[in-house]
């Protein structure tokens, strides 16, 4: 196993001593302080005092997850060790199928039948990993929009604010990985899904390369856009994560059938000699938050006190990657949802079909220009990539916005996110502190297509000199006292 | 003499076949202007004229 190198201090403030990250847990498993069965009763609890205020889980597998658990405890004694992610507790976003739960999307519309399918890829995955799954997770409806109270599913709330969004559509992995209800869970990010709630949540979401982790058994959104990857406290977590769901699968058309690195190998926890690009000129948009602008700054600032070469570079076709990624992926929704859209419309929540909707109102030429752009994007962002190892700036303008009266279309040009997803280069969000209203927010680090290592070396050599990852949220410790 | 966005979408809309309420056809024709202008910028992009959309047909399953 890959010696443990975190930085000390990953164990919760809270009497319950819950390791925060997946490293330290599984250091724990390891040195006998902690069973599988003790960890996830740990969770469990958490979940009991929790969920019903922050709608997290859709629906939790109790039994199933415990019997993991046990079997984890079995293999440990056995002297199996599948790895890291053996007798972790994790949470899979209600859009992947999975043998132990149905699936709803959060929809009205899914026909259950998708839920009867069994394990998707990543999840059979997890499981042999020795990985205990712990419930379905919340998510906006089909991965797109803004919570819906009158279609009867949870509304999941920010663990730093119950009256604030924790980002979306991978809601409820992101707040519970934030609650310490489960250590990692899967989301998906077709437009900014894993990096946007991961930087409402003060936690690390990991948009790998696209094609790197097979998609079959999730429900889809934007064919060429959908990505499923973790949100996990560190880097270093995300690493492990990616580690075991990565690798081809023909099920999946898009899946790209190359290597898979030792990413938690492959850390060095070092910035020394990093090429780093960064694009400022995002923090002088009259959107940008000035905490967001203050804590990218300082951010940035230990990028370079820890020996990076930061470089002040203009990402090309902004504006048009992103039209790229929005209009695209809700095109090829539109593709899907038709049927159900013309016989079902009111069914679908408002955000959803709002969004969805929109793409009514484009051309097939349309798309395919799009599509043309994406191809002339890859080629610029290559070519800037040859220049750089990474490229920064904040995951969003602003902070979580209060989870009421959310507006999809208003949302998105603080988002800044789709871009990635246009270049299906790899993309993680790391937390970059509170805002002076103690809400969390992300900086997202870019890199080249498949060098998803050379991301998370940024990220873990980052989250070695702060403590942001680490920060517990002071209204779950007060719900947990 | 264009259309305006209130006919345009109500065009779109019947050639989808789907059917929505007033006040929702009203939020698609007041942010069509916009949507249009930023599909429109897609074709200012520099590129070949012979660009291939990043999506490519394979005869292969």
């Amino acid at each position: 196993m890959t010696a443990v190198t975190e930085k000390p201090g990953a164990i919760s403030a809270v009497a319950d001593e819950l390791p925060l990250t997946i490293t330290a847990a599984a250091a724990a498993l390891r040195d006998g302080t902690l069973t599988a069965v003790a960890l996830f009763e740990k969770v469990k609890a958490r979940a009991d005092k929790l969920d019903a205020a922050m709608g997290t889980y859709i629906v939790r597998t109790d039994e199933a997850a415990l019997a993991a658990a046990i079997q984890a405890d079995a293999d440990f004694a056995a002297g199996i060790d599948k790895g890291l992610l053996q007798g972790i507790p994790l949470g899979v976003k209600d859009i992947i199928a999975t043998s132990d739960a149905p699936s709803t999307a959060q929809s009205l519309i899914l026909d259950p039948a998708f839920g009867e399918q069994g394990d998707a890829v990543v999840v059979q995955r997890l499981r042999a990993a020795g990985a205990v799954l712990t419930g379905k997770l919340t998510t906006m409806e089909y991965a797109i929009g803004t919570p819906d109270p009158s279609k009867g599913f949870p509304t999941p709330r920010n663990a730093f604010g119950l009256n604030y969004w924790p980002g979306g559509s991978s809601s409820g992995t992101g707040s519970g990985v934030a609650a310490g209800m489960f250590l990692g869970g899967l989301g998906t990010d077709t437009g900014g899904s894993i990096r946007m709630p991961a930087s409402w949540s003060g936690i690390t979401g990991m948009k790998q390369t696209f094609g790197r982790v097979p998609k079959s058994g999730c429900v889809p959104l934007g064919l060429s856009y959908d990505h499923i990857g973790p949100l996990t406290r560190s880097a270093r977590d995300a690493a492990a994560m990616l580690a075991v769901l990565a690798g081809h699968d023909e099920s999946d058309a898009c899946s790209v059938d190359r290597p898979v690195n030792d990413y938690v190998g492959a850390l060095t926890g070092s910035m020394e000699g990093l090429k780093v690009g960064v694009d400022t000129s995002f923090l002088d948009w009259q959107t940008c938050d000035p905490d967001v602008a203050s804590l990218t700054r300082a951010a940035i600032a230990v990028f370079k006190d820890a020996g990076a070469i930061v470089t002040e570079v203009k990402l090309p076709f902004w504006d048009e990657l992103c039209t790229s990624t929005m209009a695209g992926l809700i095109a090829e929704a539109l593709s899907y949802h038709r049927g159900d859209m013309i016989a079902r419309w009111n069914d679908y929540g408002y955000g959803t079909r709002m969004a969805i909707g929109t793409a009514m109102m484009m051309t097939a030429a349309d798309f395919v220009q799009a599509q043309r752009v994406r191809r002339v994007g890859v080629r610029a962002v290559t070519e800037l990539f040859g220049q750089y190892d990474v490229l920064i700036n904040p995951t969003c303008l602003v902070p979580p916005p209060p989870v009421d009266n959310l507006t999809f279309g208003e949302l998105i040009p603080s988002i800044l996110t789709p871009y990635w997803n246009a270049t299906g280069n790899p993309a993680m969000s790391v937390p970059m502190g509170l805002t002076s209203a103690g809400l969390p927010v992300g900086l997202q680090i870019a890199g080249r297509p498949f060098e998803e290592s050379t991301v998370f070396r940024a990220g873990d050599a980052f989250q070695l000199l702060t403590d942001h990852h680490l920060q517990e949220s002071t209204l779950v410790k007060e719900m947990l006292a | 003499m264009s259309p305006t966005a209130e006919e345009t979408v109500t065009v779109m809309l019947a050639a989808a076949g789907i059917t929505v309420p007033d006040d929702e056809k009203a939020e698609f024709v007041a942010a069509y202007p916009a949507f249009r202008a930023s599909l429109d910028a897609l074709y200012a992009v520099p590129m070949s004229h012979e660009e291939e959309p990043q999506l490519i047909f394979s005869p292969f399953v």
